[in-house]
């Protein structure tokens, strides 16, 4: 009798529990179970298109392996206060800068560079390291990029510019009174899709400085932002705001805050970017520090960058 | 007395399997694609799938966040991303739908199966019925299977000046290790 009563029991029991979970299996919802399992920390990329906006540096380097050949161009004023006019095609035959530079990805994370401008004759070596990665899930909500590089002029010192008469060691001073240094953070953020900005913390020293009343060390805030209007273009602009004393604008001593303005057209492996700009110099040491035209004398400039990508 | 004994015990037993969670998880799993022409081989793979099985009523869902796909040639990867798929606003493609056949999950082996359901990329569903494997072992399933994708169903368009160098249709492998889903982890 025990026996029968066990086994009605085990029997009921278990269909009572089959009925269950039956009803249990019914109401899982797979699709939100899925999405509360999908990852959704993941890097934000392409920030910016290319390593530069127009004269500042974006957060962007190299990607691993590759070759990223750029060569840039700043043609002469437009307008006729800053030297434009017919006879010289309104600035284009006059250069006021070349860059010629081989920058390359050792990891996704670093690239070094060399360049070489015509303005001041300028060598530079860079260094780029891309300290953090903004995250789609706003974790981390921006990218950092630090940005370090080391000019050297080789022009001839005929003036006798960086000699002094009580150099100690007068061949070793002459040389590094040629040498200037940089260095920014590069603080940046993609809205979306389409609207990505940064700002750029950065500091300019240079070993020598001919007027007397500069400071050897320059401080500056840029910011720039880029505005994708179709999926392969883009509008770009940057300005950088001068610390320094001697470059106030209001203090009118033929200084100005370098603005820049254009189109990014992307092609396959290739970036162009065509703008207008004040600045004369390509490099930060003579875009930053340099600038000595202004937008409302004409003193803009026809420019453009193109960058290059060889997977090596 | 021995009887009852015996029989508490498989009643306990008998409950818990009953209770045992229909539900089971793949993490990690792979999701490559290929595009063959002429011109060129394009490979992508992600190992960041994430599938849902209930074997109750076997229905099953993937996703895989696009962003994942690694690419050999980062340049290519990055077009990928902004160009063709639109990551930003198209951050996942998934699959949502039913295997076909009647299965008995208790029992080990491989099983020629089917699945009906709606895929998504780029925003754009599209229906499909497609083969697949699936293997049964210790209460383990792997489920793997190869369909093709052509790209102009889900509104990637390509630039003319790379028609040659893209597929029209794209193949697209999966493979998945299921185990059971456990809700605290």
């Amino acid at each position: 009798m025990k026996k029968i009563y066990s086994l009605i029991m085990l029997l009921l029991l278990c269909t009572s529990t089959y009925a269950q979970n039956e009803k249990d299996s019914s109401s899982y919802d797979i699709t939100s179970l899925l999405n509360d399992e999908v990852p959704s920390k993941q890097k934000v990329t392409a920030t910016f298109k290319t390593t530069r906006i127009i004269n500042m540096q974006s957060n962007e380097t190299v990607h691993k392996r590759t070759l990223d050949f750029r060569v840039a161009h700043r043609f002469g004023a437009v307008g006729d206060k800053s030297g434009g006019n017919a006879h010289n095609f309104y600035g284009f035959d006059n250069s006021t800068d070349i860059r010629i530079a081989f920058e390359y990805g050792i990891s996704d994370a670093l690239t070094i560079g060399f360049s070489r401008s015509k303005r001041e004759e300028n060598l530079e070596g860079l260094l780029k390291y891309r300290l953090l990665q903004q995250t789609t899930d706003n974790k981390i909500p921006f990218s950092i990029t630090l940005f370090g590089s080391l000019a050297y002029t080789p022009k001839n010192d005929a003036a006798g510019l960086f000699k002094k008469a009580d150099d100690s060691n007068p061949a070793l001073k002459q040389q590094l009174r040629r040498i200037t240094y940089v260095a920014q953070a590069i603080i940046a953020r993609k809205f979306s899709s389409k609207l990505s900005m940064e700002l750029v913390p950065a500091m300019v020293h240079r070993n020598f400085v001919e007027n007397p009343l500069d400071d050897n060390t320059v401080f500056a805030l840029g910011v720039a932002g880029r505005f994708k209007f179709t999926r392969s273009m883009a509008f770009v602009a940057d300005y950088v705001y001068n610390f320094s004393d001697l470059r106030k604008i209001d203090n009118n001593n033929g200084f100005y805050n370098p603005l820049g303005a254009g189109i990014e057209i992307e092609t396959g492996g290739h970036v162009f970017s065509i703008m207008w700009t004040n600045a004369a110099g390509i490099i930060e040491r003579e875009f930053i520090t340099n600038t000595t035209d202004s937008w409302t004398k004409g003193g803009f400039r026809f420019s453009f960058n193109i960058s290059r990508n060889f997977r090596l | 007395m021995k009887t009852l004994l015996m029989l508490t015990f498989l009643i306990i037993g008998e409950a818990f399997g009953c209770y045992a969670q229909p539900i089971y998880l793949a993490q990690g799993a792979k999701a490559s694609f290929y595009s063959y022409t002429p011109v060129e081989d394009i490979a992508a793979s992600s190992q960041s799938m994430t599938s849902v099985l209930n074997i109750s009523n076997n229905e099953i869902a993937f996703n895989v966040p696009i962003r994942t796909f690694q690419f050999k040639k980062a340049l290519m990867q990055e077009h990928f991303n902004e160009k063709y798929i639109e990551s930003d606003k198209y951050p996942n493609a998934s699959f949502k739908g039913k295997i076909n056949e009647i299965i008995d999950w208790t029992k080990d082996g491989i099983y020629e199966i089917t699945a009906t359901g709606v895929f998504n990329i780029h925003g754009v569903d599209k229906q499909h019925t497609e083969k697949g494997k699936l293997i049964i072992k210790d209460g383990k399933f792997n489920i793997t299977s190869a369909f093709n994708v052509t790209v102009k169903d889900h509104n990637i368009t390509i630039p003319k000046i790379m028609m040659s160098n893209i597929a029209e249709v794209v193949e697209v492998k999966i493979n998945a290790d299921y185990i059971p889903y456990k809700k605290d982890k």
